[in-house]
């Protein structure tokens, strides 16, 4: 049971090892303190005796804890790292300049709409896992995602006119 | 709103670095160490042995610690009082001497006295 235990959450790091880091990233604004966020929750979680039912919201609930805890511990180191790594020469045809518009305006949004948005688009989750990892309702995870793309949608409009 | 998320979607996103990925790694090692070290059953013939050596060691130790006490042997003392002549004085030396007085294995001394008693029908003492 023990090793099932493990192994199970072993895998799910492999599988979605950048999905929490680029969460982590987002929530804590460092590449250290996510890193450290990441290892701090895994350490706490193995430590329990076994995995809960709903794993995805779980882990990402505990993984942004510790980002908070990590982030208030490092309030007065510069806190600047973007959870984007914009490549200019392989973007899929993608204009790069609009890919870090994007980014930059994604990073001016409240809390709880960035994140939502990131756990949509970046980690694939449902508005149920959503609104499980923020201990919300559906409706409240899906209004604050909706209007962040709302908020976007402006933001860029108002930066083409 | 589809294409401003498809936009989102095409944005690559930050990685962890190789170290912190080793670091992970080395994590869940430990952890599946520790988890199988803890959980690893114990053979039957394991735990009675363990629990013989248990009760040995207990037993050995309590005897180191508790003086044995010294029971004192019950012995019984009788004494013969009668009057004796020269003649049953000088039997009873040599018979306590070669042979224990009425089959017992036990030791025994005959004391002479100085004075010569009266016959228990004339002291009236009966001791």
């Amino acid at each position: 049971m023990g090793d099932d235990h493990v192994e199970t959450l072993r895998r799910f790091y492999e599988a979605n090892r950048n999905e929490l880091f680029t969460y982590a990233l987002a929530v804590s604004r460092s590449r250290e303190a996510a890193e450290d966020a990441i290892h701090t929750a895994f350490s706490k979680m193995l430590k329990k005796r076994r995995p809960p039912r709903e794993l995805r919201p779980y882990v990402f609930r505990c993984v942004r804890n510790a980002a908070i805890d990590e982030h208030r511990a490092r309030s007065r180191e510069a806190q600047e790292d973007s959870p984007f790594a914009i490549d200019e020469t392989h973007n899929n045809g993608h204009d790069p300049e609009l890919q870090r518009q994007l980014a930059d305006m994604l990073l001016t949004l409240s809390e709880d709409e960035r994140e939502s948005i990131m756990l949509k688009i970046y980690s694939g989750m449902t508005f149920n896992e959503i609104a499980a990892t923020r201990s919300v309702s559906i409706n409240t995870a899906a209004s604050w995602y909706r209007r962040g793309i709302e908020k976007l949608r402006a933001l860029m409009q108002g930066d083409m006119e | 709103m589809k294409d401003l998320e498809r936009e989102l979607k095409s944005i690559s996103t930050a990685t962890p670095h190789d170290s912190h990925n080793r670091r992970m790694e080395r994590l869940f090692l430990e952890a599946s160490h520790r988890r199988s070290w803890l959980s690893k059953p114990i053979p039957l013939w394991q735990g009675l042995a363990a629990c013989a050596v248990a009760v040995t060691l207990g037993y050995l130790y309590r005897g180191s610690q508790t003086p044995v006490p010294v029971v004192p042997t019950e012995t019984t003392r009788t004494v013969y009082i009668v009057p004796a002549s020269p003649e049953f004085q000088r039997a009873m030396q040599g018979s306590a001497q070669s042979r224990p007085l009425a089959g017992r294995s036990g030791s025994y001394v005959i004391e002479l006295s100085p004075l010569p008693f009266d016959s228990p029908s004339e002291s009236g003492d009966a001791i």
